[in-house]
């Protein structure tokens, strides 16, 4: 091989070889760096003032262990039972859109909705008395709270036409003081609206 | 159809490849070269000769230690190695002014200055005052207190103070410095236990 | 029809040395991953020092001696309000010692068994990256330390970092003649209700 040829060889090796020397490194380079754990390869931007943040230590004045987080009870219609039925507004107003019912109830133990005829006062009414006493026979509440439950069923009024007052209710003893009740559906009454019903108590 | 016939020359030693290989041994050499510096560096730096077992570990929480005492170290050693029922000797490491000193250095002169107490064998027996009266723990209070005054103005996560202790050392002594550590707050909010973890990720060059 | 071929000298590629090339690859591959593989280096371990505080963690390991352990975790509030419920009438130390003999039987586990619960709290960890927990190891004085070591070298392998712990000294002792155990109602940070378990020495 002549003198310029050799030359034109060694040129040309050297740049390939150069290139993969630099490929190669590359690749072993971005190899490690993904190894590396996150820490060190952080870079904190200038101007950040550092707050001091102690980490979390051992006490020794006792022990607490976290326990699980303690979920509220939710005092409502159980809609879980068999044969819960619903009170439909619209058709209690076309029968008598003039119904004036009043009902005080009772919740037992099981969370049953009891009543007596004495309870009920639907002088006028009796054909809307009936409709709503054969609804309401059927609710079983969570068995959270016991007492006496008023609903008043006021179709003239402009306003809130069904009014609940819960006041004569109260929590079961069994129930512990640091469990929360809150109170969730306390009615089956399909199509009336929220602007008609007041919960008071 | 006329094919002007190659030349069968007889091919000498190929250039190329042999310029190839020269060029692939010679990256070759480099990169191991630099490897190899890197890891005389590393021994220099890093790696201490571990006349005890230190405890093992492959935590990724771990950092790396430098070869130089950066802080007051507490060595917790075998007066005997070969002997596991010698009693146990500590060491108060204190780190030189100019961040100089390694660990062989500041054990000697540690040694000079008497900043080290065996432990008594009956050490885990005595109450928490008796053992807090013992000699090594006298050093282990005096030393933290000394460092703390000269070193530690204020709560920082960067005050600690090291441990590095055979791996059988007993919890006792461990939890002894954790504890004069804590009376001071948050002054010293850590301590630091020296471990051997394996060397993975390490930058090539 | 005279197809003119062009009298160059084809450059052929050179089988030899891309094989060459190839082995020596292949050995400089093998070096460097050989020299990764390194020795063990010493390396600083960051642990909390404690506190004289009530100390409150997700989960206590105990260690009673070199194999076994006393783990207490949220579930353990709940035996003990089982316990609480049903033996109320106790007075404090008998009520502790059926609480802790009941929590001895179930919740001293071997080492084997530690590390599967760990596995399953690493991998709940890593599922939840926003989650804290934090783990207060207690040894006693007579074990050696690496045992504690290898316990935090367990715990430290999460992929979000929100695994801290904390050792302090303490034998299984403590906790058998503790002054009383039982649960307490707190809020956490976050202000959820929790019932927890507290161990006052």
């Amino acid at each position: 091989m002549t003198f310029f040829k050799i030359k034109k060889v060694v040129l040309i090796r050297s740049v390939q070889a150069v290139f993969a020397a630099v490929f190669i490194m590359f690749v072993i380079r971005t190899y490690f760096w993904i190894r590396l754990p996150e820490t060190n390869i952080q870079v904190s931007y200038s101007g950040q003032e550092e707050k001091l943040i102690i980490p979390p230590r051992p006490g020794i004045k006792g022990i607490e262990i976290t326990g699980p987080q303690i979920q509220p009870l939710f005092f409502s219609v159980d809609l879980s039972r068999a044969g819960v039925h619903s009170l439909d507004f619209l058709q209690l107003q076309l029968i008598d859109p003039h119904a004036d019912v009043k009902l005080t109830c009772t919740i037992d133990e099981q969370g049953r909705l009891l009543f007596l005829q004495k309870d009920i006062l639907m002088e006028g009414h009796t054909e809307a008395g009936l409709m709503i006493q054969k609804a309401l026979k059927t609710w079983i509440y969570t068995p959270y709270k016991q007492g006496t439950i008023k609903f008043w069923f006021n179709l003239p009024s402009k306003g809130r036409k069904v009014i609940i007052d819960l006041s004569g209710l109260k929590r079961k003893d069994s129930i512990p003081r640091h469990i929360p009740i809150y109170t969730g559906q306390i009615h089956l009454i399909d199509g009336l609206e929220n602007s008609e019903l007041q919960i008071s108590g | 159809m006329a094919f002007k016939k190659r030349n069968n020359e007889k091919k000498g030693l190929s250039l190329p490849g042999l310029i190839d290989i020269i060029f692939l041994l010679l990256i070759f050499s480099l990169v191991t070269l630099s490897i190899s510096q890197a890891r005389v560096e590393t021994k220099r730096r890093g790696d201490q000769s571990v006349e005890f077992p230190l405890p093992e570990t492959r935590s990724t929480e771990t950092e790396e230690t430098g070869g130089i005492l950066q802080t007051l170290l507490f060595q917790i050693e075998r007066s005997d190695p070969e002997n596991v029922q010698s009693p146990k000797i500590i060491y108060a490491l204190f780190p030189s002014i100019k961040d100089s000193l390694n660990l062989e250095e500041a054990k000697i002169y540690a040694q000079r200055d008497s900043l080290f107490a065996p432990f008594p064998d009956n050490f885990l027996k005595m109450s928490d005052l008796a053992f807090s009266k013992t000699a090594p723990c006298g050093l282990i209070q005096w030393a933290i207190r000394k460092y703390k005054e000269d070193n530690f103005p204020k709560p920082d996560l960067a005050n600690s103070v090291e441990i590095r202790a055979d791996r059988n050392t007993e919890f006792r002594i461990v939890n002894f410095i954790m504890e004069q550590c804590s009376a001071y707050g948050d002054t010293i909010p850590r301590v630091v236990l020296r471990t051997l973890t394996a060397k993975e990720s390490q930058n090539v060059y | 029809m005279f197809i003119k071929i062009s009298d160059r000298n084809k450059e052929k590629i050179e089988l030899v040395s891309l094989i060459d090339m190839i082995f020596i690859l292949l050995v400089f591959f093998l070096v460097t991953s050989f020299v990764i593989k390194l020795n063990l280096q010493e390396r600083s371990l960051y642990v909390p020092t404690p506190k004289n505080v009530l100390g409150r963690a997700q989960l206590l390991i105990q260690f009673v001696d070199e194999n076994r352990i006393f783990w207490l975790d949220e579930e353990a509030s709940t035996v003990v309000e089982s316990i609480e419920e049903n033996y109320g009438y106790l007075n404090d130390a008998s009520l502790r010692d059926r609480i802790l003999s009941n929590l001895t039987s179930n919740n001293i586990i071997s080492l084997n068994q530690m590390d599967s619960k760990i596995n399953h709290l690493i991998s709940a960890a890593n599922q939840d990256p926003f989650t804290n927990y934090f783990i207060l190891i207690r040894c006693p004085n007579e074990l050696p330390y690496f045992h504690v070591i290898d316990v935090i070298e367990k715990l430290s392998s999460t992929k979000y970092r929100n695994i801290k712990y904390g050792c302090v000294g303490g034998t299984f002792d403590d906790i058998r003649y503790c002054k009383r155990i039982y649960d307490v109602v707190e809020k956490d940070s976050k202000g959820n209700r929790r019932k927890n378990l507290r161990i006052d020495f």
